[in-house]
């Protein structure tokens, strides 16, 4: 005789709940038979049935005004319409073009002060400046360039990514 | 509207649909929130949970994939991870939030018919309490195979899927967790 499982047990336990309604009923009967013949599946029958008594079909109120609170939160949420004439990329664009006329803007103004300062004839003297010669020089230039725009560009990014949710 | 299917009324609701998701949510309301009333036992914080979960599902409601489960099933998932991130974000002792509580929902519990009765309805405000107490005893993971199963009636498939928990482990906790219930509400047997 194969006992009950405790899928079955817990089925027959509740099956007048309103969550087990007309899910198992068809099942119930053979169940139902079963526990008359089965001591065993009897006794847990009866040890689960007495813990979940306790349980019960108590069922609390949800709040009235629940769905009046969601409602306000989802109508709060929504933003203003996009305006579909203006492509979505040209804020993108016109923030990144704007950062970069800064920095070449900043650029030639320190190159333009490089030029008329001492440090300049330092460095054309210089004897680090000599070993690494034009192309090193250059190489520097654009590392220490890229570095400024990765610097310039980072706070901007993040500003964006805030701003967009 | 209301006679179109769960996942019918999420296709809608995924296109921005208010009037279907608010069927969805007379659906499912009172289940919800029961399930975290018992899961909390704090009647003002279940009612907060309930708004997060129906707010993550309007949110992501796209993500809801009706070929890979039920909506009851990914619902009930949706809700569970509100509570345990509410759990880890606030580091809430349950017990602490079910002895704030329990006054409150044995207050405030409904019943049909026997509400009416005095007698009645004290012995079900005591055998509420009793119950509350019972189930903060029992730890997180216990508690929430014994509100799916005995009080939601699902399959223990269903909540390993709403749960992430292998069936096995499941139903020895389900074991385990009546018989702490048994020792609990039924001191004098066994």
């Amino acid at each position: 005789m194969q006992h009950l499982t405790e899928e079955q047990l817990v089925g027959l336990v509740l099956e007048h709940s309103a969550s087990y309604q007309s899910r198992t009923r068809e099942r119930a009967d053979s169940g139902r038979q079963h526990l008359g013949v089965c001591p065993e599946c009897r006794a847990k029958y009866e040890e689960l049935r007495e813990v979940t008594g306790f349980l019960g079909e108590s069922r609390a109120a949800p709040p009235v005004s629940a769905w009046s609170r969601l409602k306000g939160r989802m109508d709060r949420s929504r933003r203003p319409g996009r305006d579909w004439t203006e492509p979505r990329w040209l804020p993108l664009v016109s923030v990144h073009l704007a950062v970069i006329v800064i920095a070449v803007a900043l650029i030639l103004v320190l190159g333009g002060w490089l030029e008329s300062s001492s440090l300049w004839e330092w460095m054309r003297t210089s004897e680090f400046v000599s070993r690494i010669g034009p192309r090193g020089l250059i190489g520097l230039a654009f590392i220490a360039g890229g570095g400024l725009c990765v610097l310039a560009l980072t706070p901007v990014l993040w500003w964006e990514s805030r701003t967009r949710g | 509207m209301e006679s179109l299917s769960d996942a019918a009324l999420m296709k809608r609701v995924r296109n921005r649909d208010v009037d279907a998701f608010q069927v969805l949510y007379s659906r499912y309301e009172s289940r919800i929130f029961n399930f975290l009333l018992r899961y909390v036992g704090n009647r003002p914080l279940a009612e907060d949970l309930l708004q997060e979960t129906f707010w993550r599902v309007w949110q992501a409601a796209a993500s809801f994939q009706p070929d890979r489960g039920e909506f009851r099933s990914w619902l009930y998932r949706v809700s569970l991870n509100v509570v345990r991130s509410e759990m880890a974000h606030k580091r809430y002792g349950l017990d602490r939030l079910v002895s704030e509580g329990q006054s409150q929902l044995a207050a405030r519990h409904q019943q049909t018919g026997r509400e009416h009765d005095p007698a009645g309805r004290l012995e079900l405000e005591e055998n509420t309490t009793l119950v509350e107490k019972a189930l903060s005893g029992l730890s997180p993971a216990m508690r929430e195979v014994i509100v799916l199963k005995c009080l939601e009636g699902m399959k223990f498939s269903e909540i390993a899927s709403v749960t992430g928990t292998p069936e096995g482990t499941l139903k020895s906790r389900f074991h385990r967790a009546i018989a702490e219930l048994r020792r609990r509400l039924l001191p004098g047997e066994r």
